[in-house]
């Protein structure tokens, strides 16, 4: 009979409908009924993060004592180097101002661009019988040389361009000269010789082959 | 003890491991975040020490010759200043000259000596400017060349005109000695 004035269970209904009664029941110290507690999540991921901040604090703290003991280690390297690299740097300060002096002389001898003897020696060994010269001006740019060609006017312009040719092709000058031109060549009226006039310019970076050995 | 304190001491009995947990995650934060500079200044301090130490070591591996080149240099440039003239000693210096002119037979037309050119402070040698016409044979002029360059003390010429016949050839040079101040 009774389950016939009991309503059918309809939970959705039960729950909107006003109790008929106050609650007092205090949900704080009931206990809870849940397969697994509330408190057992919580704990569980507060102990998760404090070991996670505690691995990382310690992976720090190894880090850390890790790049001194390294630094501990470079700092002997230095203690055991540093009376030596001192001596080191002394003796290459000495080193350093005599290398200095080597090198002002060095540059002394840089401007003489060629040892004069031994070009004079070089054009005299080179000098075909047909030409004479007359005058060598060196300077710091090149060499002039002046002189007549022997025998006829008509022959002497072809045996001057020869003698030209005969220098370019020379490796001895064409090492020392950019350009060897010849650059005047006039008939001498009172000898009826050609007189010709070779310009010989250095090239801007040479060896310096000054004097000076011995 | 008051309400809200009776109410904390409750809670803390309540879940005890999670605030050790909170404490000690309070507790590690802290300590990350004040500690947080010392690994870089640490990695700094390393990189610096251990650059040093490579210098260090590389200058006592690099000085292993030095001494020997050292010395070398030292013997080469005592060498070099016995070959250079003393920038003061005019009179002195013309003998070379003179010597020169006895020894290998030429004639000077003309000896005197440049402007003396101002070294630098740090120099150790200036040049030392003469003036030399000579005549002579081709034979003595060469001589008289191979002398002066090739000769006692260092000389660069600077311009030379040599002019002539057959028997006599003139040659008229601008030079410097090697001077030591």
């Amino acid at each position: 009979m009774l389950s016939f004035l009991k309503k059918p269970s309809d939970k959705s209904s039960a729950s909107a409908a006003p109790m008929w009664h106050p609650n007092f029941r205090n949900f704080e110290r009931l206990p809870d009924t849940k397969v697994v507690r509330t408190t057992f999540f919580i704990n569980g991921v507060a102990i998760l993060v404090a070991t996670t901040l505690a691995i990382y604090v310690t992976y720090r703290e190894v880090e850390l004592n890790t790049l001194k003991a390294d630094t501990d280690a470079a700092q002997q390297v230095i203690d055991a180097n540093k009376p030596g690299s001192d001596q080191s740097v002394a003796l290459f300060k000495k080193f350093q101002e005599q290398e200095k002096k080597i090198q002002e002389l060095d540059q002394f001898l840089a401007i003489s661009k060629i040892t004069l003897s031994d070009f004079i020696l070089q054009l005299g060994s080179t000098l075909p019988p047909s030409v004479i010269l007359s005058s060598i001006d060196y300077r710091p740019a090149g060499v002039i040389l002046r002189g007549r060609i022997k025998g006829s006017s008509e022959e002497g312009a072809g045996k001057a361009d020869a003698y030209v040719n005969d220098l370019t092709k020379n490796s001895y000058f064409s090492e020392l000269f950019d350009s060897i031109k010849l650059t005047n060549i006039v008939r001498d009226p009172a000898s009826g010789e050609i007189v010709i006039q070779i310009d010989l310019r250095f090239r801007a970076q040479i060896k310096p082959t000054s004097g000076g050995k011995k | 003890m008051s309400i809200d304190t009776q109410a904390i001491v409750t809670r803390v009995k309540k879940y005890p491991i999670l605030v050790i947990c909170a404490g000690l995650s309070i507790g590690f934060f802290a300590l990350l975040h004040f500690r947080s500079d010392l690994a870089a200044k640490q990695q700094v301090e390393l990189d610096r020490v251990t650059e040093a130490g490579r210098r260090y070591r590389s200058n006592v591996s690099n000085s292993v010759q030095l001494q020997e080149q050292l010395d070398f240099l030292i013997q080469a440039n005592q060498a070099v200043k016995a070959r250079a003239l003393n920038a003061e000693g005019l009179a002195e210096n013309l003998q070379y000259f003179y010597r020169l002119e006895s020894e290998v037979g030429v004639k000077y037309r003309d000896l005197r000596p440049g402007n003396r050119v101002a070294a630098a402070n740090q120099a150790a040698y200036v040049p030392i400017n003469y003036t030399v016409n000579i005549d002579g044979s081709f034979a003595q002029i060469i001589t008289f060349l191979k002398h002066l360059e090739q000769g006692t003390y260092f000389c660069r010429i600077t311009s030379a005109s040599a002019s002539g016949g057959d028997a006599t050839v003139s040659l008229n040079l601008n030079l410097d000695l090697l001077g030591v101040k």
